[in-house]
């Protein structure tokens, strides 16, 4: 069954039912790779909103244009037309230097894989961020990440001598320790075995749930998406459905329907 | 950012180390030359100082001419100066000192000591006044009579002559001798230290005869009574000198002395430090090269750390941080590799001439110049790659994207064919002669080609890549199409790769097709000028031999003519004012007062002939005038020169001889075929008694033709008979004494081939460098083919022929470059005579490009190796 | 669990008690799990399962890519691990296929030179015939001259799938062959592997995570831990969802 969503609003309705800005939104993003025979239209107007304080997955078949979606939400590429919003800021319009505060300060990234920087320790590359900011990181704070990350025997530890497992969490506690407003998961679990997968899905939700972060997050496995309090189904570059709640079963079922596009 | 480039550089400290290499050795030559001039030059000037530290004053002549080398020609003092010197109150004792040239024959009869590049062989006479002696008598006693003579110790050494021995000495002006050597002297105060000149003393007398200048001093030197300082002695002194000569202290002597064996030492100095420079610059090269590959290779790393909110500049940053450390730990270990060259050069040099004991100098200048040699010339090579690495997107931390921009903007190639029709107009004017000195323009041509070259050279690297490797598919397969597809992929990094090797190629071009021009302009003329028999020579020397060989051999039998040729130096005057001191007028040079003369005008070299007898010997082509006429106080010139000048027959030009003054001759003959392109003015022996210094009286060579009645058996025996007295001069065919004329070139050769082909070795490291580096690059591609099938055999050989395209890419261009430039200075230098024309050495240019080929090859034997050993799963598995 | 109920007439590849541990210690991985499993000639074989269950380690291992720690490979009747260097690059060259889920092709060599790739490195002569009715097969007939960089995803994957019928290999390993594609072209591959199956009897293993791509196969083979955990024939994408989510808990 698919439905369709009316997201052209600028705010939401958060958990309580206030008014609040999004947290990420776009408007007609349209974004082509390529050009004339090979050109290939990754997103193909897309409207839609991301809430404050929530967990949103986006899903959809290969070559949806979700990981496309997610990398210009996230200011890594630029749209061929249309406009992307981070909270009151549009992407499109910054300078490079701004968009490089921007990712320091307000964003946070966990890749599939290639997360880590190969050449520095698991504690150096959760200060990353905030070391590249100049920034002296809250002492408390980033204990209590490391600790809820299970790494405390891990920080001298090189990437290469780390399982996938830690070094996802190693990941997702660099995206937690500079605190930002909105952090993006590409696949963050695609590579890991199901217990180490649930792990990091586990923060994840911690971040949403405990610290009242924003989470989107792109994934092909329904059961990651699960963990998510929404889902957004996108197909050939237009967003074709959006579910609330989700469970594995649902996200299956809806699955289903949105391949035989 | 300073830890992430810290650590990132320590991560890749192989690749780094070899990236850095080429600069090393840079460095060290750099760095071992300044120490050994730094050492050299402070022994030396001891040296010197030691010797001469108890001169109060020195007279001598204003007239000087500086040779093309350093060093300077002086007129003489007369001998009667000396009394009226000695008689000044201010003066406690006065010497005149004779410096002249004579060879020490060893027992072997061979000379000892060099005759010609090198220290001289010089003859002195003995002098009493201890403060006024330049050697101190180490054995044995001074010469008392005239069969007597002191050698210098090392000399003595050399030769196995002890005290009491006869030594025979030939003086080139004057003939052979025998003397019995009575004692042995050195510099220094045990008489111990040599400057690795060749030193013999004799009584005054006997060296006047023996140099060929009697009643005349080089120098007078003086010492001042007690009280009285070298200023106040000198001004004493200059009141009873007639006006052509000075007084100058002692002081302003060493230091002139000091600056003359500087000069030398400096020659050799910048000719290696020119090399080492080369060096350097072909590191550079290398660095750019490495770090963009290095930089291409961290893309995703780069890509997330701009994700992770790294600001442009903090990558750029980064990465010259890490260009910083190579550098500097190239610049220290050059430094250290150049004061271990310096000690082992040092110790080599001791050998020939006396050094102070111990390490040699460091100077705080030679570590800088190190460091920031080093350092400077790395992060300027890696600031490009930088600035590549800056433009990196956070994108390419999660897709494959392909760094490889290989398009070739418009503007690079606007800009090179701009570069390329400046540098032909250029040349073209400079060669066309129509500006003064073409040698400038013909200068900024090549200037303009090198860059163009470094230009282009990206836009044509893919096509040559292509017509290169066209046979290679049938040759290897699909291993010969994958090697010419890869250099020619990117063609950036295939010119970078290829440029350093064109660089020293190119400089080995010039040089052999220079080397071969001027060779073969003596071996023209004296095989295909000379009509002579034989040519009776000094084997070899810069000196002639004694004139009375050539006389005693014209009045032989079986010899019908013996021309004998001379040299001297003089400066053409005529409408060239003299730097006169104030308060003269126009007066004649020689009865100025004041500073020493200068005339700003080159030295031409004059070649004395017997005007009846050259011509029959020597086809100098169309005489105009009669070379009967050519007497004294006439000249003949080349016709090109003469019409160069505007000159006429019965013209009157003025020359200026040190010893003989400024002198108003008449041209009397001109001739369109000079023997030597460089010596135009041809002069009558006669006047050669007049005018010349005293080492310009001698022979350089006799041509000798064979009577009518005589075989040419018979003339050569009846020669060499004569010639048999003297042990430096011998009989040749003229073709053989061309190619000795020709082979004094090689042992500088020699030594330029070896600098150069250090700076080709350099290239090929940097080849080596380069495929190993994008061996990584490729890995994932590798891993294909391997996955495929391809064997670890055919992936050797893809490399392999993929730095042999690169390798001959560089040396076809180096030729290309090399010759082109050489054949525009040689005709550069035959528009002004000092050249016929250019010759190219094919064969040896031929073995430079196999050469090159096979250095292709072995520059890929490592990463050869390295690509088959990369393990499949590995390669295909990198995301 | 073992051998398929359809009788294949015979085996194209095989795995017997395949072991394979990553690591030691710490961070010690065990892919591969005492697995055994058989794949018949003229089968198109999936391996599903989820992250971590060694799907593409076994692949790489009955392709030669890798060694077990334990167990045996064979390919044809052949036992892998008693092959030189020499002789799996040999085998990799004529007996096997392979379609990557990225960067299959050579970037310099154009869609001509791509697809007859293995036999040019092997030196042997091939039947052009043969390469003829692949290229029309796959469509490509007029790419040919095209290098990678101007071909689309699709069409790349398309020369992969080529270059991998061309030698006539006995097995054709395809790893995520769709994986980076939208859906009409992966569709289009799908469907040239499936009729490479029934038009020319080949052979294909394929490692997928997408239940639509594993509904073209004959036969999906389950994974998780490094064990094969089931097995379905005659899938439908349905089915293997189903599955996939009964297995997921």
């Amino acid at each position: 069954m698919s439905t369709s969503i009316d997201v052209s609003t600028v705010t939401s309705e958060g958990h309580d039912g206030a008014r609040q800005l999004a947290a990420a939104r776009t408007h007609r993003a349209v974004k082509v790779y390529g050009s004339a025979e090979t050109a290939v239209r990754a997103l193909d107007g897309i409207d839609v909103v991301f809430d404050r304080a929530m967990f949103t997955a986006i899903m959809g078949p290969s070559g949806s244009g979700k990981s496309t979606l997610m990398h210009c939400l996230a200011g890594l590429d630029d749209l061929t037309s249309g406009e992307v919003w981070l909270g009151e800021t549009q992407l499109g319009r910054l300078s490079e230097k701004q968009l490089t505060r921007t990712r320091r300060e307000k964003l946070g990234f966990v890749f599939q894989a290639f997360n880590l920087v190969p050449s520095l320790t698991a504690l150096e590359n959760i200060t990353l961020p905030l070391d590249l900011a100049s920034r002296r990181p809250d002492k408390t704070w980033l204990d209590h990440v490391i600790e809820t990350v299970g790494l405390g025997q891990r920080l001298a530890h090189r990437p290469c001598e780390l399982s996938g497992g830690q070094q996802q969490r190693v990941a997702v506690a660099r995206a937690l320790a500079s605190r930002p407003e909105v952090i993006f998961a590409d696949e963050p679990t695609g590579n890991l075995d199901t217990s180490s997968g649930a792990e990091v899905l586990d923060l994840l939700r911690l971040a949403v749930r405990e610290y009242g972060r924003t989470v989107v997050m792109v994934t092909h496995d329904p059961v990651a998406a699960s963990y998510s309090e929404r889902v957004v189904f996108l197909a050939d570059g237009k967003i074709v459905d959006d579910m609330a709640g989700p469970t594995p079963e649902r996200v299956i079922d809806r699955m289903k329907s949105v391949g035989e596009v | 950012m300073l830890r992430i480039a810290l650590k990132s550089a320590l991560a890749h400290k192989r690749r780094l180390i070899t990236t850095g290499i080429a600069i090393v050795i840079g460095v060290t030559f750099m760095t071992g030359t300044l120490i050994l001039s730094d050492t050299l030059g402070t022994a030396i000037d001891s040296l010197v100082s030691d010797a001469y530290d108890e001169y109060d004053a020195v007279i001598r002549s204003k007239e000087v001419q500086t040779l093309p080398f350093g060093g300077e020609i002086r007129a003489t003092v007369p001998a009667e100066i000396e009394a009226a010197v000695s008689a000044v109150p201010e003066v406690k004792a006065a010497a005149g000192n004779v410096e002249g040239f004579a060879f020490v024959i060893g027992k072997d009869g061979e000379v000892l000591g060099s005759t010609g590049l090198g220290p001289p062989s010089l003859a002195f006479n003995w002098i009493d006044v201890p403060e006024l002696q330049v050697g101190t008598l180490s054995e044995g006693r001074p010469p008392e009579n005239d069969d007597e003579v002191v050698l210098d110790f090392r000399t003595a050494e050399k030769g196995g002559f002890r005290i009491g021995d006869t030594v025979t000495i030939e003086s080139p002006n004057t003939g052979t001798y025998e003397f019995e050597l009575v004692g042995l002297t050195g510099l220094g105060e045990a008489g111990d230290e040599t400057t690795g000149s060749t030193i013999s003393v004799y009584t005054l007398p006997t060296v006047w005869r023996v140099v060929g200048q009697p009643n005349k001093f080089q120098y007078i030197s003086a010492v001042g009574t007690g009280g009285a300082s070298q200023e106040e002695v000198v001004e004493a002194i200059t009141p009873v000198l007639p006006p052509d000569l000075e007084a100058i202290t002692g002081a302003a002597y060493v230091k002139e002395q000091q600056e003359l064996f500087g000069q030398f030492v400096g020659l050799i100095t910048t000719f290696i430090l020119v090399f080492g420079i080369i060096a350097v610059f072909v590191g550079a090269f290398i660095i750019y090269n490495s770090f963009s590959i290095i930089i291409a290779q961290r893309t995703r790393e780069m890509g997330l750390l701009r994700a992770v909110g790294a600001g442009r500049g903090q990558i750029l940053g980064s990465v010259v941080i890490e260009a910083v450390l190579v550098g500097l730990a190239a610049g220290i270990v050059g430094l250290v590799s150049g004061i271990g060259i310096a000690f082992a050069l040092k110790s080599l040099m001791g050998s020939f001439f006396t050094l102070p004991p111990g390490p040699p100098t460091i100077t705080p200048d030679s570590v800088l110049v190190a460091i920031l040699v080093g350092l400077l010339v790395t992060v300027v090579s890696a600031l490009i790659p930088a600035r590549r690495a800056a433009k990196i997107t956070p994108i390419a931390a999660i897709t494959e994207v392909e760094v490889d921009s290989s398009s070739l903007s418009r503007g690079r190639k606007v800009f090179g064919t701009a570069l390329v029709v400046t540098g032909g107009l250029s040349l073209y004017l400079g060669l066309s002669d129509t500006l003064g000195n073409p040698l400038t323009a013909v200068g900024i041509g090549a200037a303009c080609f090198f860059i163009a070259f470094a230009v282009l050279g990206p836009v044509i690297a893919a096509p040559m890549s292509r017509v290169l490797g066209k046979p290679l598919p049938a040759l290897a397969g699909v291993s010969g199409r994958l090697a010419r597809e890869n250099a020619a992929r990117n063609p950036k990094r295939t010119a970078a790769t290829a440029a350093a090797l064109t660089i020293g190629v190119a400089l080995i071009s010039v040089i052999a097709v220079m080397a071969a021009s001027f060779k073969a302009d003596i071996v023209d003329s004296t095989t295909n000028q000379m009509t002579a028999d034989y040519v009776v020579s000094s084997g070899g020397s810069f000196f002639g031999f004694n004139p009375a060989i050539s006389e005693e051999i014209a009045g032989l039998d079986s010899v019908g003519i013996a021309s004998p040729l001379r040299y001297t130096g003089a400066q053409i005057t005529t409408g060239i004012g003299m730097e006169v001191p104030e308060g003269d007028t126009d007066q004649p040079l020689s009865e100025q007062s004041g500073e020493p003369t200068a005339v700003d005008a080159p030295l031409e070299f004059l070649q004395g002939i017997d005007p009846e007898t050259y011509f029959e010997v020597v086809d100098a082509g169309e005489l105009v005038g009669d070379p009967g006429s050519l007497t004294d106080g006439k000249f003949a010139l080349a016709e090109a020169r003469a019409e160069e000048e505007g000159l006429e027959i019965g013209d009157k030009v003025e020359f200026y001889f040190v010893e003989g003054g400024r002198v108003e001759l008449e041209l009397a003959l001109t001739y369109s075929e000079p023997l030597d392109p460089t010596t135009v003015y041809y002069l009558p022996l006669s006047s050669f008694e007049k005018y010349a210094s005293p080492q310009f009286r001698n022979d350089f060579a006799l041509l000798v033709t064979s009577a009518g009645g005589s075989t040419r058996a018979e003339t050569k025996a009846d020669v060499e008979e004569v010639v048999a007295v003297s042990p430096m001069a011998e009989v040749k065919d003229p073709a053989d004494w061309g190619e000795e004329q020709a082979a004094m070139l090689n042992g500088l050769l020699g030594v330029i081939y070896l600098l150069l082909l250090l700076a080709v070795g350099v290239a090929l490291i940097g080849i080596v460098n380069t495929l190993t580096l994008s061996i990584f690059e490729r890995t994932r591609e590798l891993g294909l083919l391997r996955a495929v099938g391809m064997s670890r055999a055919q992936l050797r050989t893809a490399v392999r022929w993929e730095s042999v395209i690169m390798a001959v890419i560089g040396t076809l261009i180096g030729l290309v470059i090399g010759i082109g430039l050489a054949l525009a200075i040689t005709t550069a230098l035959s528009l002004q005579d000092f050249l016929s024309g250019p010759s190219l050495p094919v064969v040896q240019l031929v073995v430079v490009s196999i050469l090159a080929g096979l250095a292709g090859v072995a520059a890929s034997i490592w990463p050869a190796g390295r690509a088959a050993r990369l393990n499949v799963l590995d390669a295909i598995a990198m995301e | 669990m073992t051998a398929a109920t359809t009788a294949p007439t015979s085996i194209a590849a095989q795995a017997v008690h395949a072991t394979k541990v990553y690591g030691s210690g710490d961070t010690a991985v065990r892919a591969l799990d005492d697995l055994s499993a058989e794949f018949g000639t003229g089968q198109y074989s999936a391996i599903m399962g989820p992250s971590g269950s060694g799907k593409s380690t076994l692949m790489h291992c009955m392709a030669g890519l890798d060694t077990l720690t334990d167990g045996q490979v064979f390919i044809g009747g052949t036992d892998l691990s008693e092959l030189s260097e020499k002789e799996l690059t040999q085998l990799r060259r004529e007996k096997v296929g392979f379609v990557f889920q990225a960067f299959n092709l050579v970037p310099t060599l154009d869609a001509q030179e791509n697809i007859t790739l293995p036999m040019d490195l092997g030196g042997s002569a091939y039947d052009d015939g043969w390469v003829d009715t692949v290229i029309d097969t796959v469509g490509l007939r007029d790419r040919l001259e095209h290098r990678p960089a101007e071909l689309s995803g699709g069409q790349q994957q398309r020369v992969a799938v080529a270059r991998a019928m061309a030698s006539r290999p006995e097995i054709i390993f395809a790893d995520e062959p769709t994986g980076n594609l939208d859906s009409k072209t992966g569709h289009e591959i799908l469907d040239f592997m499936r009729s490479a199956v029934d038009d020319f009897g080949q052979t294909i293993v394929m490692v997928t995570h997408d239940p639509m791509a594993a509904s073209y196969s004959d036969r999906v083979v389950f994974l998780a831990d490094g064990r094969i955990v089931d097995e379905m024939l005659e899938p439908t994408a349905e089915r293997v969802l189903d599955k996939m989510k009964q297995l997921g808990e």
